[in-house]
């Protein structure tokens, strides 16, 4: 059996996503797969530095690996130490969920709008910097387009002294959760991710007819590749991070 | 970039790797880290590392701020971060492109680390090294 243990709450788009993946029955691994959500990384941390590990089973621990988050790296540092000695327990190398959602290979072919939208524009340009930087393990705050994007988004005023203040709050997890919203909760769209919901998009059939909602009147902007439920399971798994547990076969 | 350094202070032989312009070494209390330091200042001081050591008693004298808003391709070590940096001065050295920072402190707010800046000072049998805990 495998345990797919993450930081975010047992509703998360996070559970969603995964729930999703293990329901459609793409791989005999997720077959009476243990996924659940711990509501925080510090009640994650926490569970973990008391649980006995089941050596028969293997256990995929998602915590978010933030290395501009004081908080967060704390508790990234003290899980990978409690379970350094366990082969069985595998805490992943991943930012964060959002990452994961913003990184899939169709990401812009199945969220992208129909009619050209100068918003979601300039932030597939800063997505495509920020996955580099991430990727290339570089400072984000190095890439001047991408702390523009961030001034922007939080109405920085540059002018007033100090106003580096306020970039201090800000990490590459808040950076990849604020384009994941903006990307994908403009307009009708429904592809909409946030903290508490995968959008219907990401999980249904695609409407058959064009601008024929998959749940009521939203319109699917996919509409044109006619994706079924299961080819959209098996895209999300083979093109995102999930497919790297597949690496660690179930015993 | 200084990529490797080795110096020695107090009977301990340190070998440190450098993955990133900017190094942010953390370390439990008592392990050696001002021993590090120390040893680094020194080696700036005998001219066997082309360093600028900034520390505590540096603060009144304003030299922080000269050395951050003028310095070219140098290497810029800085003990007791976390008292002795502004929030500017966090930022100017998180964005800088023209040096090398190591900085001693256990708080990272406001420089912006990349998974290759985070480093721990590892003392055993009288060696040091810098373990990289996202790496």
């Amino acid at each position: 059996m495998i345990h797919i243990w993450h930081e975010d709450s047992t509703n998360s788009a996070t559970t969603q996503f995964w729930n999703f993946l293990k329901n459609s029955n793409i791989h005999n691994i997720l077959i009476n797969a243990d996924i659940r959500g711990f509501n925080s990384n510090k009640n994650l941390s926490d569970y973990i530095s008391t649980y006995t590990f089941d050596n028969n089973d293997i256990y995929h621990v998602f915590i978010d690996k933030v290395s501009d988050n004081q908080k967060a790296l704390k508790y990234y540092v003290d899980i990978k130490r409690n379970v350094s000695v366990y082969k069985n327990v595998i805490v992943h190398n991943l930012l964060c969920f959002e990452y994961l959602i913003l990184r899939f290979k169709y990401f812009v072919e199945w969220t992208k709008p129909t009619k050209d939208n100068q918003l979601y524009n300039s932030c597939e340009i800063i997505r495509k910097q920020f996955i580099a930087s991430i990727d290339n393990k570089e400072a984000w705050i190095k890439k001047n387009d991408i702390v523009d994007f961030i001034v922007r988004r939080y109405n920085i005023d540059t002018s007033k002294n100090n106003w580096q203040r306020e970039l201090q709050f800000v990490s590459s997890e808040n950076i990849a959760t604020v384009l994941l919203n903006t990307m994908t909760n403009g307009g009708t769209i429904d592809f909409g991710v946030s903290k508490t919901r995968l959008g219907v998009c990401w999980q249904c059939n695609c409407c058959i007819k064009y601008n024929v909602s998959v749940i009521g009147n939203k319109k699917c902007r996919i509409y044109k590749y006619n994706k079924q439920t299961l080819d959209k399971a098996k895209n999300l798994w083979n093109n995102t991070y999930a497919k790297n547990i597949s690496k660690y076969l179930d015993k | 970039m200084l990529k490797q350094y080795k110096t020695s202070g107090n009977g301990v032989d340190f070998d440190l790797i450098f993955h990133d312009a900017l190094t942010i070494i953390n370390g439990e209390s008592g392990v050696g880290k001002t021993v590090l330091f120390k040893a680094l200042e020194n080696d700036s001081i005998l001219g066997n590392l082309d360093a600028i050591c900034l520390n505590y008693d540096d603060i009144t004298s304003g030299i922080i701020d000269i050395t951050l808003k003028s310095a070219q391709n140098k290497i810029i070590i800085i003990d007791n971060a976390d008292i002795i940096l502004t929030d500017e001065q966090r930022f100017r050295i998180s964005t800088d492109q023209d040096n090398q920072y190591i900085i001693f402190a256990h708080s990272i707010q406001g420089m912006h680390p990349s998974e290759k800046s985070i480093a721990e000072l590892l003392v055993k049998n009288n060696k040091g090294k810098l373990n990289y805990v996202l790496l």
